[in-house]
């Protein structure tokens, strides 16, 4: 399974090395494809690649951590 | 030129030409990434695989400045497909209900009282299904069909999947619309007519995304904002195409657009754009402002805030068809606002209320909460003066008040119940006859 995700990081968070930690704490591979981090807020687009539940544990562990988790390219729900 | 919408031709009679025939050469290049600039060939794709973003078509203007002209377009059909040369269909339209060619409406009495003095309504409630999204999914499955496909699907909070059951009925294609199960009444009918495969999700609007992008991910179905986005967002070039041509073939001052994903905005703005590259219409520079809901305003924020990101939101907000809280187009909306010297704002579900009274009260047009949207935000930007008063403007009113009567239901009076005689009406008029 891969999940291409965009993060979106608050002033607080920006400096945190959230993405190394995840990827240590969790088997999952990460590729980050674009990003653009700020000194008041940014956003990674990334790839991360594991079994689903692995990906799932992942993406709630950074979501605790404070950082917002969205697909990248944006929601597929239209008006 | 004739209103008359004939079946599509079948493939045995010549309809289905795909590049085929004759050798022209083609209008069209390619996909090309927004982000890095990457090309690849024309396909069923909208996300580039090196860096994310967004897929769009690329069209060599050169081969459509040989073809097009302004008489051309004026004697091709009341419909979006006018507009062909322009859009990424090579063709015959397979799937077509006459979309577009919609009333641009001069509006006086809505202007005076906005303090403002030229002001137009394009009334895109006009339209088969009744929104602006039977323009893209025209468009979209038009272009699904020539892939190949036999299969039309979407997530939708309403326009879309109407649209696309529609669209998919009349072509004969399967058809699978999923729709968050909390949705107004009229637009949950106004799909099942068709006989869609329609899924109520049970969920909150995330789970309804992740869901429907595990879905597209696992079927080769056209989904008409996945992977045939960059054919689907063609199609509201469209509503400049129309607006410049029904100004008499110039760009307006000033146009105010809703927004939700963002796509329609930048196109529009992009329409504009190719007309002037192609001399149909005078060089000038326009305004570009977008218009979202408090409860859901993730690029007006951002163009607020000054920043260059859109952050996503939760959506909370009676305009459920703008209710998309991660826009896909966001960025890009933000920079053709900026770009253009143009403004974003936001109005409360009580302003969204009162837009649609006053458009209907004012010019009787009865338009849906994204209208609502609309029409708060132009009120807002002209009170502010961020509308000159002697701008040409055009606000889009891209869905239909028949589909949201929950939103005005108890906002707009009861009508006088009177017994059946004419004392009775007396009574009530408060004159005798
Ligand atoms: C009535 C109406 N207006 C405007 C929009 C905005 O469209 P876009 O996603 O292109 O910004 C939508 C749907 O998304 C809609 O249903
Ligand atoms: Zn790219």
């Amino acid at each position: 399974m891969r999940d291409r995700l965009r993060l979106t990081f608050e002033k607080d968070k920006v400096a945190d090395p959230v993405v190394c930690q995840m990827a240590k704490q969790f088997d999952v591979t990460f590729s980050i494809r674009r990003a653009n981090v700020e000194t008041d807020a940014g956003w990674m687009d990334l790839e991360l690649q594991g079994d689903d539940a692995e990906i799932e544990r992942a993406i709630e562990w950074l979501e605790n951590a404070g950082v917002l988790v969205s697909p990248a390219g944006g929601d597929v729900l239209a008006g | 030129m004739s209103a008359l919408i004939s079946a599509p031709p079948t493939a045995q009679n010549g309809g289905h030409t795909l590049n085929g025939g004759a050798k022209k050469p083609s209008r069209l290049k390619g996909l090309q990434c927004r982000e890095c600039g990457q090309t690849s060939e024309i396909a069923p794709k909208h996300v580039c695989e090196m860096c994310f973003g967004p897929l769009e078509v690329q069209y060599d203007y050169d081969v459509i400045a040989s073809v097009i002209s302004r008489e051309k377009i004026e004697r091709g059909p009341r419909s979006i497909w006018r507009y062909q040369d322009l859009l990424p269909v090579e063709g015959t339209p397979q799937v077509d209900l006459g979309a577009g060619f919609t009333p641009l409406i001069k509006c006086n009495n809505l202007a005076k009282k906005l303090g403002i003095k030229s002001l137009y309504i394009k009334n895109d409630t006009a339209n088969p299904t009744w929104s602006f999204k039977d323009r893209v999914v025209s468009t979209a499955l038009s272009r699904a069909v020539e892939f190949g496909f036999d299969t039309a699907a979407c997530a939708s909070t309403g326009n879309l999947a109407n649209s696309v059951s529609a669209h998919a009925a009349r072509a004969g294609m399967k058809c699978y619309v999923f729709i968050p199960s909390d949705l107004e009444i009229g637009k949950i009918i106004g799909s099942l007519i068709y006989k869609p495969n329609l899924m109520a999700v049970k969920g909150n609007y995330d789970e309804v995304n992740r869901l429907c992008a595990e879905v597209a991910d696992r079927t080769d179905w056209a989904f008409v904002n996945v992977n045939v986005r960059p054919f689907y967002s063609e199609g509201s070039k469209t509503l400049a195409y129309e607006v410049a041509e029904q100004l008499g073939w110039q760009a307006p001052d000033h146009v105010v657009i809703p927004i939700a994903s963002g796509s329609m905005l930048t196109k529009i703005h992009k329409g504009f754009n190719e007309l002037m590259k192609l001399g149909l219409i005078e060089q000038r520079d326009f305004r570009v402002s977008g218009a979202q809901a408090q409860g859901c305003s993730p690029v007006a924020q951002a163009f607020e805030d000054g920043h260059d990101f859109v952050k996503p939101v939760k959506p909370s907000t009676i305009a459920k068809s703008l209710a998309i809280g991660n826009p896909a187009d966001g960025i890009y909306a933000l920079d053709t606002m900026r770009s253009t010297g143009g403004n974003a704002a936001m109005v409360s579900d009580e302003e969204v209320v009162e837009g649609i009274k006053l458009l209907a009260e004012t010019e009787g047009i009865f338009t849906e909460t994204a209208g609502g949207v609309t029409i708060g935000v132009l009120k807002k930007l002209a009170e502010s003066g961020k509308i000159k008063p002697d701008e040409t403007t055009v606000a889009y009113i891209t869905g239909i008040g028949l589909k949201t009567p929950e939103a005005i239901a108890d906002h707009v009076g009861a009508p006088l119940q009177i017994a059946p005689n004419l004392a009775s009406f007396e009574a009530a008029l408060g004159r005798k006859l």
